[in-house]
């Protein structure tokens, strides 16, 4: 089986300060993928450039998602062709509610795979089931997009807006940070429900229980210094709950 | 280095110092320049006629103004953030009695990317006295990164008295995070109603309102020898207009 | 109302949709102003004594005018000699129904989305259309008549109801106020005229479409809105011009008496021409829209989505005047290119336990310059009145200016007045996010901007919400690099 996420020799800079160097990586159709590494490692890095967001340079390698050039592409292209973000601290939109912004967000996308615009009974259909499956309320479909929401329900709506958009990579970036356990819970049932063949996952987090419990990722990449060092399966997992980083931070220096 | 001159008084700090100074007796005009790396804090007493005070920012340069006015007459204050990543705070205090008659002026201009200001303006207006504050927050083209905000709050305490209030705000860039307030208004009902049933009068009720109101800005000047005397001034002139 | 707003904004296409000329005989006086050209309009209109004696009392005050220079707009001198007056398709007196009606006017109508047809009409709204300076047709006034609601063209209000006329006419905005509105009262053409009697609840939206046609020709409208006791009225003014060359001006006047416990709801789209992307051309708007809260219990509410014109001059207010009296003022305007905007309200406090709102949200884009100007002003016995002021802007690209000017003033101790305003852009993390999910940087702004806006937007008639949503986006497009 040929990946479907392959970066190969992948160099971005941010401000002129090289992060990612020489970063290779393949990611499977319907497999889960795990990087973990120390703070500061270029994690975060990594999400943004796969979706393409301008602040960060890339000075060398490719990104291929589905035999496609991603780098040729802008953010809203990469998202039509499937990539989603659920974010870290995702940002408030006054004024626009999140059944709205669903709705230009659905029909972008069905517009670019050529596909007619969603009637708007089969539009509210569609969220209504995902949103009930999540715990979310008509209320706070109704209510502006991130705004007044604590940390745990703005979450469950990057989960929900994936769930909407039935993307075809999903990247989780620390999903799991600041949530109370029932939080937690939540989000990796959101992730359990929308694993399928079709569909794959690259999961930032630092948090092994959450990994172990909720995820039961396929494989394992730790990253330091911008570059993976380590692969494993979760075996790995437990190295990393027993010793820490410091084992790889030593193999990226030597 | 200090020049006075008849009418002016020109201070410059040299860069890197940090300077603390308490000013009583004010020439018409003062004029300082900070310049890279200075740091200033500057307490003042205004109490007479006309007077104007320009100060100018050079790089990284920090600028922390307290100000008690109790003059009749006019205030001009001229800010000019001149230099990138300059910081200044210029916060007014303002109580007036009888038939004074006042207009403050602050500009703060905003020439320099990544500066940030702030200001914070209280005032009492008892009797039968007149304040004007205009306020305002200037953006040229093309600058980057600033952040200013001002708020300004004054109670109208006399039943002649007059309060005007015109704050501005006047951008021309985009990278901008601006913000000003403006209230006028009486003292919190409530809050006098719960004094007086602790016993005090409406003119204990209020004067202890209004200098609690006052002295928020007052209580941030550290030296405790010159908050005294300003908050005591205060005090005075908010007993003399009850 | 979200699917509709989807669908409308795929509608659009690049430019200004209402650019088309209509072919028309039309019957104009000379160009200029004289004592002449007043008395030539005035007998058109076949006027009483008293109108042309307060027009050219008005002409002449407006001879030792200057014209106002405070505002932040920059234009070149106006030649107020360059100017037809009055221009008016032929057919000089006003249909009686319909049928009468040149066919080329309905076209035009309908080619704008005006239903001039009642029994096309949409929801229940009445409609008169006034084409440069008359008024062409007024729908729906029999049934309204059976209420015992006048709604007419100015110009047979003063033949059919003089004494309404006179009593009010220049009562809210005198013709001294200002330059602008001097010179109104001495060349006004046309415009609408709505009385609504005690206690009746007008059953349907009332509006008004303006339309400039003619070229080189000024529209000077003036509508008066008179709400007797315990009445309501919800009344909406929309306006188009084609697309020209050269600025065109347009002044008008709008006088509204709200009475004891009644309530006057005004809402205008302006959607004038506002020049093209090189600033060529446009309308401009300089306007005096005052009204006044007569009666204890009285309400008057300001809503307008200003979108258009190459200069908006324009603040319409509330003079609160009545025990209780309430004033609101919700307005959104965006300028790009090289649009000028300096608008806002006046909130004036008169009676006791008055208050006032006002929302301003101003858009800022391309070259433009958008001012928020606004005065509140508590009188010496307007024991506890309050007034909340809330003016956000928001700034698309690096060569636009927003600027906000709010004016306070208290004379009273237990009134309480208070402003907040912020000035940002659209954050890169607001564009990222939404581009993320699929969306396109221009849809993400007009999104994001049309919920800085919700605030004011929710304040408009259903009819008036979607076009208005749909202007923002066509007004923006290419705002965007």
């Amino acid at each position: 089986m040929s990946a479907w996420l392959k970066i190969k020799d992948l160099c971005v800079k941010v401000a002129d300060k090289p992060i990612l160097n020489d970063l290779s990586l393949s990611i499977n159709a319907g497999e889960v993928h795990v990087i973990m590494g120390p703070n500061g490692c270029g994690k975060s890095t990594l999400s943004n450039v796969l979706c393409g967001n301008q602040n960060y340079e890339v000075t060398g390698g490719f990104i291929d998602f589905k035999d496609k050039n991603l780098l040729e592409m802008n953010v809203e292209e990469r998202a039509c062709a499937g990539i989603f973000l659920a974010f870290q601290h995702p940002v408030e939109i006054p004024g626009v509610s999140m059944a709205t912004f669903m709705k230009y967000a659905l029909n972008a996308r069905r517009k670019a795979q050529g596909k007619q615009e969603l009637d708007a009974v089969s539009f509210i259909k569609r969220i209504k089931v995902r949103a009930q499956a999540l715990g979310i309320s008509d209320e706070m479909l109704k209510r502006p997009v991130n705004v007044g929401f604590s940390g745990g329900e703005k979450k469950r709506l990057e989960i929900f807006q994936m769930a909407v958009l039935e993307p075809d990579f999903c990247i989780l970036d620390e999903m799991d940070s600041g949530l109370d356990v029932d939080a937690v819970k939540v989000a990796g049932n959101g992730v359990k429900i929308m694993r399928s063949e079709q569909r794959s996952f690259l999961v930032i987090s630092h948090n092994i229980r959450f990994l172990k419990e909720q995820i039961q990722p396929d494989k394992i990449h730790v990253m330091v210094h911008g570059r993976i060092v380590a692969q494993g399966g979760m075996e790995l997992l437990d190295e990393i709950d027993k010793n820490g980083f410091s084992a790889f931070l030593k193999e990226a220096v030597a | 280095m200090i020049k006075t001159l008849s009418k002016q008084r020109l201070l410059t700090i040299d860069s890197g110092q940090s300077v603390v100074f308490f000013e009583k007796q004010l020439a018409p005009k003062t004029q300082i320049t900070i310049a890279k790396n200075a740091h200033v804090k500057h307490y003042r007493l205004h109490e007479m006629t006309d007077h104007s005070l320009f100060v100018r920012l050079e790089d990284n340069a920090s600028y922390e103004l307290i100000t008690l006015h109790r003059g009749d007459g006019n205030l001009t204050l001229y800010f000019d953030l001149s230099g990138k990543n300059a910081f200044c705070q210029s916060n007014i205090v303002y109580v007036l009695s009888e038939n004074k008659n006042t207009l403050i002026h602050c500009d703060v201009h905003h020439n320099a990317d990544d500066t940030v200001s702030r200001q914070f303006v209280k005032g009492a207006v008892c009797a039968n006295a007149k304040a004007v504050f205009q306020g305002g927050i200037f953006i040229p083209y093309n600058k980057k990164g600033i952040d200013g905000m001002q708020q300004h709050r004054a109670l109208l305490l006399g039943k002649n008295a007059c309060a005007q209030a015109v704050p501005q705000l006047e951008i021309y860039a985009d990278d901008v995070k601006c913000a000003h307030g403006s209230a006028i208004g009486f003292l919190d009902q409530e809050q006098m109603f719960y004094l007086q049933s602790r016993g005090l009068d409406e003119e204990q009720a209020r004067t202890l309102l209004t200098t609690a109101f006052l002295n928020e800005i007052l209580d941030d000047i550290e030296d405790d020898e010159v908050r005294e005397e300003l908050k005591s001034l205060a005090l005075e002139e908010v007993c003399h207009g009850n | 109302m979200t699917e509709k707003k989807v669908s409308a904004l795929e509608a659009v296409s690049d430019t200004y949709h209402y650019g088309f000329e209509t072919e028309i005989d039309s019957e104009t006086a000379p160009k200029g102003l004289n004592e002449d050209i007043i008395r030539f309009i005035s007998k058109k209109k076949n006027e009483p004594q008293w109108l042309l004696d307060f027009r050219l009392k008005a002409f002449r005050h407006w001879l030792t005018m200057k014209e106002p220079t405070w505002a932040k707009i920059t234009y070149p001198p106006i030649d107020y000699q360059d100017i037809y007056y009055y221009a008016a398709p032929k057919r000089a007196s006003a249909p009686k129904s319909l049928d009468e009606v040149d066919p080329e006017l309905l076209k035009t109508y309908d080619k704008l989305g005006v239903p001039l047809h009642e029994r096309e009409i949409l929801a229940g709204v009445a409609v008169d259309a006034v084409f440069d300076s008359v008024s062409v047709a007024t729908t729906f006034r029999d049934k309204l008549a059976r209420q015992g609601i006048i709604f007419c063209s100015i110009s047979e209000a003063v033949q059919n109801h003089p004494d309404l006329v006179k009593k009010y006419l220049g009562s809210v905005v005198p013709y001294t106020d200002n330059f602008f509105a001097c010179l109104n009262s001495a060349v006004f053409t046309d415009g609408t005229f709505v009385y609504i009697p005690k206690g009746v609840r007008c059953p349907m939206e009332l509006s008004t479409y303006f339309r400039i046609n003619a070229k080189k020709s000024g529209q000077f409208e003036r509508t008066m809105i008179i709400a007797d006791d315990h009445s309501y009225v919800s009344y909406l003014e929309g306006c188009t011009a084609p697309q020209r060359d050269e600025n065109q001006l347009h002044a008008a006047i709008v006088e509204i008496i709200v009475m004891n416990n009644a309530e006057v709801k005004y809402s205008t789209v302006q959607n004038w021409f506002p020049g093209d992307k090189e600033g060529k051309g446009g309308i401009y708007n300089f306007v005096t829209k005052r009204g006044v809260c007569k009666g204890v219990n009285a309400k008057l509410s300001w809503t307008q989505v200003e979108t258009g014109s190459a200069i908006t001059w324009k603040y319409p207010s509330c003079v609160l005047l009545g025990d209780n009296s309430v004033g609101e003022f919700y307005s959104v305007a965006i300028t790009n290119n090289f649009q000028q905007a300096d608008t806002g309200t006046k909130m004036i406090h008169i009676g006791k336990n008055t208050s006032s709102t006002i929302v301003s949200k101003g858009i800022s884009a391309g070259k433009s310059q958008n001012t928020y100007r606004g005065l509140v002003q508590m009188g010496k016995n307007a024991d506890h009145a309050r007034n909340f002021s809330q003016c956000d802007s928001l700034l698309i690209g690096s060569c636009c200016g927003a600027h906000t000017l709010p004016y306070m003033i208290s004379n009273n101790p237990s009134a309480q007045v208070e402003h907040e305003a912020t000035t940002s852009k659209i954050s890169d993390d607001q564009l990222f996010y939404c581009r993320q999910r699929g969306i396109n940087a221009e849809d993400a702004v007009s999104l994001i901007v049309n919920g800085f806006c919700k605030d004011v937007m929710q304040k408009l008639p259903m009819e008036f919400a979607v076009e208005a949503t749909r202007l923002v986006a066509v007004t923006l497009e290419g705002s965007v690099g």
